[in-house]
């Protein structure tokens, strides 16, 4: 498998949260969780889905007969997609002429991507920044590892985003090839996460446990949400675990509604529209906390 | 004789001008004595008549010295007199007719039929005029600026930028020498005798200005009086003697301006600089008096409103004591930073040794929202202007950009854009058999084209849209040279030519062989639009064949109408701005076209250069206004592609695929190309260091200028009024990013309030 093929979302260039210096973040269709904040919501499937965007439709009804699966139909002046027939062919995605259809990814083989990030190579060398893996899971990726060998080979840094919720393998076959590992610590309470996203807490602690012990590069993460962790008495825990696991670089990413729209278009309800966006002020006093217990805290963007 | 309106705007002004001090009686007054002596000096040569002229605007021309003036010279413009350019009075003896007729309405009616009798002689005696009846072609050449043409002339002298160096060397009296010795060499003419005559004009320009100055003494503070006496002094070295503190020179440098009618100034670093720096050593001035200077100087050049001149520019190689100039250019930097004035338009040269806390101080100008300075890497531009320019790099070493971005060579080359050609309209002129599809007339000027049923490869297609480009660069090279004959036959421009080399070693008007390099430029406007649109022909119609090429000009003809799903498609083909080949080397074909086109036919005519330029101005969207849908997806009527920038934010790829894509055009080829590109202040301050480094990389790779734009909030609500200009702003946090103007709306407000620190 040297050219390895992936379900790729995006690929966002000049991107300067994700890792050091300047970056390409390629963002994989797939992930084994399902935390509610989460602003990719059409990462999470391992499938593409479709998306359909209301303010771009006229419901002219121009699709619906290309569908094959009869998912589409207009009602009341509405367009309508029964998710559950819609197979994502995308046949309906060139013949609309608002342009409201796309599929949440395509197919791309590691030379592909590779041509793409390559673009920047002399931004890379300026600044020190590379690649980036993100999603979706990055690393439940089939050939993730060829990618991310590939990259060494073409003196990128590489980066990745994960929840480390997966098998200690997969992250074992890609160490030799990752300068920086971006974790996502979700919560410190094993019920909680679990309900929540999804996430064993144990296997995601023991990741971290064995990557730290083979001296790998571990920035930890929480997103900051306001009715799940943003309490200084849970931030205090998620802090401790981070300090027990031997992690000092931590990162806070206070909570947005940015992705909101993608969920209408994905026809899927957003469930956290109640709560307040947070600033960098908002969670300044719980990265004081962590400076306090010896964590190195920067609020990201 | 050609159809046209002598009335049409002859620029787009965006500021607004400050009212005449004059009462519209005197201004009448005034305006009748100078149409008197225009007529009485009729027969007589042109450089007597120009100076005769010139003595009854000036002194009368100069306003009161208001009372925060650090240095004296403040014009009114009437609607006749005399000038270059059109941004400020207008070009040699002038009436602009459409202010001659609004000054009207101030005036009782029993005065009317005066004004009416000025505007009759004008008619016949306005320089402009007289340009357009040789120039414009029915259709075809239009005047500027009537934006139903593909291509539009005017006879101006814009940009030109003087020898101050000459004029601080050698002050009124040194120059009157020079001119005296060349009278004995060469022999006496009209030229030197009208050349002393302006020189005797400055200095009663001096005196008068120094009796204002003593009457504003009386009941002046002790403070202001001090300020006046040093104006007092100051003017009365300079009506004849050279300089010797930096508000003399500053003095100096102004009035000189002024009289001269030229609205870019230059390397004011380098002239100014070494005043400045020998002032502060001896402490006759202190850091402090020196920013107040700077600062008065600012309000003097935003006080004319010249729109989109005012150019001012720092830094770079060539400088004759860079050391006092960075002193200046620091200083500089601070009244830039404080000021947000819309002009002067501050300009930074730099390259790579350049000390690294003007180019710091420069980016925190930026980022506070300063908009200036504008960004010129002279590592590229100088061999760049070596090659276009077809001289020496001592000699490129004196570039400067002016107005909209043209560049000249300080105090050495004539390079006004006389010409303005709309790319877009020539390629839908050359895809519907010669008819403009904006009103239906045929504007193909007898070139044969085939119809688009005819055309069967994107080849045919490409090669009919150079042919008529072809002509229409002919057309354009005739005109600029027409308008130099013109003027020339007219005028002298006594003040620009004597400061201008080699006029007065040669003994020679600018335009009658005294000017060392004679250049001139064509701005091209719809170059992205164009590129954008070959690119979506070749894929949709040639490629894709989702239609014929007929069908494809018929629906784009009726606006899309019935037809959104195509011009989806071809909004949706390859956009340059992305780093993408397809898209860039499209750009990169059409431009070296039009580039090379334009450059031979002034090499062949004879010229030093004659450039294209992609400027920055209001143009693309009042021509944009009368120019059909495009086949990039552009709807009718909708502004075209600004500066060297995609149509309506079409990149979209964030700033390293925009940056890269900029650094695809040869600037070897060019005299001038603008480029603007949007920050959000989270990425521009909160990561400085990249944006620094990332712009490293962009001049390395050949970027050659840029000017960044910071979106702070009254940015975020322009972009949430017309999405369609700001497609290219970008959001990002961690993990995520999108299109601000996609964004829901009480989301954007969110962003607006918070995430982007507006
Ligand atoms: S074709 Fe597009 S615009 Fe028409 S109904 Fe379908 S989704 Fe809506
Ligand atoms: S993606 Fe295919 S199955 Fe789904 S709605 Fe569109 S046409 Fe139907």
């Amino acid at each position: 498998m040297d050219n390895p093929k992936f379900f790729v979302t995006s690929i966002e260039r000049g991107a300067y949260h994700d890792g050091p210096g300047l970056r390409t973040v390629v963002f994989f269709q797939g992930c084994p969780l399902h935390c509610a904040w989460c602003c990719n919501p059409e990462t999470q499937p391992f499938r593409p889905v479709l998306l359909h965007e209301g303010k771009r439709c006229v419901a002219c009804g121009n699709c619906v007969p290309h569908c094959p699966q009869q998912a589409l139909s207009l009602r009341e002046g509405r367009l309508h997609v029964d998710r559950a027939q819609c197979i994502s062919c995308g046949r309906c995605v060139p013949v609309c002429p608002g342009g409201a259809y796309s599929l949440s990814s395509e197919i791309m083989s590691s030379e592909e991507i590779l041509a793409v990030v390559m673009k920047d190579a002399d931004y890379y060398r300026a600044t020190g920044g590379g690649l980036t893996l993100s999603g979706g899971e990055p690393l439940c990726q089939r050939g993730v590892e060829v990618l991310l060998f590939q990259a060494k080979q073409a003196n990128l840094t590489t980066c990745v985003e994960t929840t480390a919720a997966l098998s200690y393998k997969v992250l074992e076959s890609v160490l030799p090839y990752v300068d920086y590992f971006y974790i996502d610590l979700k919560h410190s309470d094993r019920d909680i996460l679990l309900r929540e996203t999804g996430a064993d807490l144990d296997l995601v602690t023991s990741n971290i446990g064995k990557l730290m012990d083979k001296g790998a590069n571990v920035t930890l993460r929480t997103a900051v949400i306001p009715w799940y962790n943003d309490d200084l008495s849970t931030l205090r825990s998620i802090f401790h675990l981070a300090l027990a696991l031997g992690v000092t670089t931590y990162v806070l990413l206070p909570f947005h509604q940015l992705g909101r729209a993608k969920y209408a278009k994905l026809g899927r309800p957003y469930t956290l529209e109640h709560l307040k966006t947070l600033t960098p002020e908002d969670v300044s006093e719980a990265a004081s906390l962590g400076r306090q217990m010896g964590l190195d805290v920067r609020i990201g963007g | 004789m050609p159809k046209f309106s002598v009335e049409t705007p002859q620029n787009v002004a965006v500021s607004i001008k400050i009212p005449p001090e004059m009462s519209p009686m005197d201004q009448l007054e005034l305006m009748e004595r100078y149409t008197a002596t225009h007529r009485a000096y009729e027969g007589k040569s042109r450089e007597e008549r120009e100076i005769a002229c010139l003595r009854i605007l000036y002194p009368a021309l100069f306003r009161s010295i208001e009372p925060d003036d650090l240095f004296a010279g403040r014009l009114d413009f009437l609607p006749i007199g005399f000038g270059c350019v059109t941004s400020v009075g207008g070009v040699g003896h002038y009436c602009v007719f459409n202010k001659l007729t609004a000054f009207k309405d101030l005036l009782p009616s029993d005065e009317h039929e005066r004004v009416d009798a000025l505007y009759d002689y004008w008619l016949e005696h306005d320089l402009k005029t007289k340009y357009c009846r040789q120039a414009l072609k029915d259709d075809v050449v239009g005047m500027f600026i009537d934006v139903e043409y593909p291509l539009i002339v005017t006879a101006r002298l814009s940009g030109m930028m003087l020898n101050y160096h000459m004029l601080m060397d050698l002050g009124i009296s040194g120059i009157r020498e020079r001119i005296h010795e060349q009278q004995e060499k060469l022999g006496d003419n009209d030229f030197y005798r009208a050349s002393l005559a302006s020189l005797e004009l400055f200095s009663s320009c001096c005196d008068h200005l120094a009796d204002k100055v003593r009457s504003d003494m009386e009941g002046a503070t002790p403070k202001r009086r001090e300020e006046l006496l040093r104006m007092e002094s100051a003017l009365l070295r300079i009506r004849n003697d050279r300089p010797e503190t930096f508000v003399e020179a500053l003095q100096l440098f102004w009035l000189y301006a002024l009289l001269a009618g030229v609205i870019n100034y230059g390397r004011m670093d380098d002239v100014l600089g070494p005043f400045l720096a020998r002032d502060l050593r001896t402490g006759h001035l202190t850091e402090s008096e020196a920013f107040s200077l700077l600062q008065s100087l600012w309000t003097m050049i935003e006080n004319r409103r010249t729109t989109v001149n005012g150019r001012i520019i720092v830094g770079g190689r060539g400088r004759l004591d860079p050391e006092s100039a960075d002193i200046f250019t620091r200083i500089a930097m601070d009244v830039a930073h404080s000021c947000r004035y819309v002009e002067p338009q501050f300009t930074l040269r730099f390259d790579r040794e350049t000390p690294d806390d003007i180019i710091d101080a420069a980016l925190d100008a930026i980022g506070s929202g300063a908009t200036y300075p504008t960004l010129y890497n002279d590592d590229v531009h100088i061999p760049a202007v070596m090659r276009a320019m077809r001289v020496d790099e001592k000699t490129a070493e004196q570039y400067v950009p002016f107005g909209c971005g043209e560049f000249v060579i300080q105090g050495q080359s004539v390079g006004t854009p006389n010409i303005c050609i709309n790319l877009l309209k020539i390629l839908q002129i050359a895809l519907n058999d010669g008819i403009d599809p904006m009103d239906g007339i045929d504007k193909s000027d007898g070139v044969s084209l085939l119809p688009a049923e005819e055309i069967d490869s994107f080849d045919v297609l490409f090669s009919q849209y150079k042919r008529l480009l072809d002509h229409y660069f002919d057309l354009s090279i005739e005109s600029q040279l027409l308008s130099y004959d013109v003027m020339n036959q007219e005028v002298s421009f006594l003040f620009t030519s004597i400061l201008m080399d080699d006029c007065v070693e040669r003994g020679k008007a600018v335009l009658d062989g005294g000017i060392r390099y004679l250049g001139g430029t064509v701005e091209t406007y719809g170059n992205i639009n164009v590129s954008d649109s070959l690119a979506a022909i070749k894929k949709v119609v040639f490629e894709d064949q989702r239609v014929t090429l007929s069908a494809l000009r018929d629906a784009v003809n009726r606006d899309f109408d019935g037809d959104m799903l195509l011009r989806r498609h071809l909004w949706e083909a390859p956009k340059y701005g992305n780093d993408n080949d397809e898209a860039d080397t499209m750009a990169n074909e059409v431009f070296e076209f039009v580039a090379n086109g334009i450059r031979d036919r002034g090499i062949n005519a004879g010229m030093t250069y004659f450039l294209i330029v992609i400027s920055n101005n209001q143009l693309n969207t009042e021509w944009g206004r009368r120019t059909a849908a495009s086949y990039d997806g552009r709807r009718k009527g909708q502004f075209m592609n600004p500066a060297n920038n995609p149509q309506g934010g079409a990149n979209t790829s964030g700033p390293t695929a925009m940056l890269n894509s900029l650094t695809r055009f040869d600037a070897g080829l060019h005299g001038g190309s603008l480029q603007n590109i949007k920050f959000t202040p989270d990425f521009f301050n909160g990561h400085r260091d990249l944006v620094k480094k990332m712009f490293r990389v962009y001049f390395d790779r050949g970027g050659c200028q840029l000017m960044v734009t910071i979106v702070n909030r009254g940015e975020l609500e322009k972009a949430v009024k017309n999405p369609d200009t700001y497609r290219d702003l970008l959001v990002r946090v961690s993990g995520f990013s999108a299109v601000f103007v996609n964004l829901e709306t009480d989301i954007q407000e969110e962003l607006m309030s918070r995430v982007l620190y507006g």
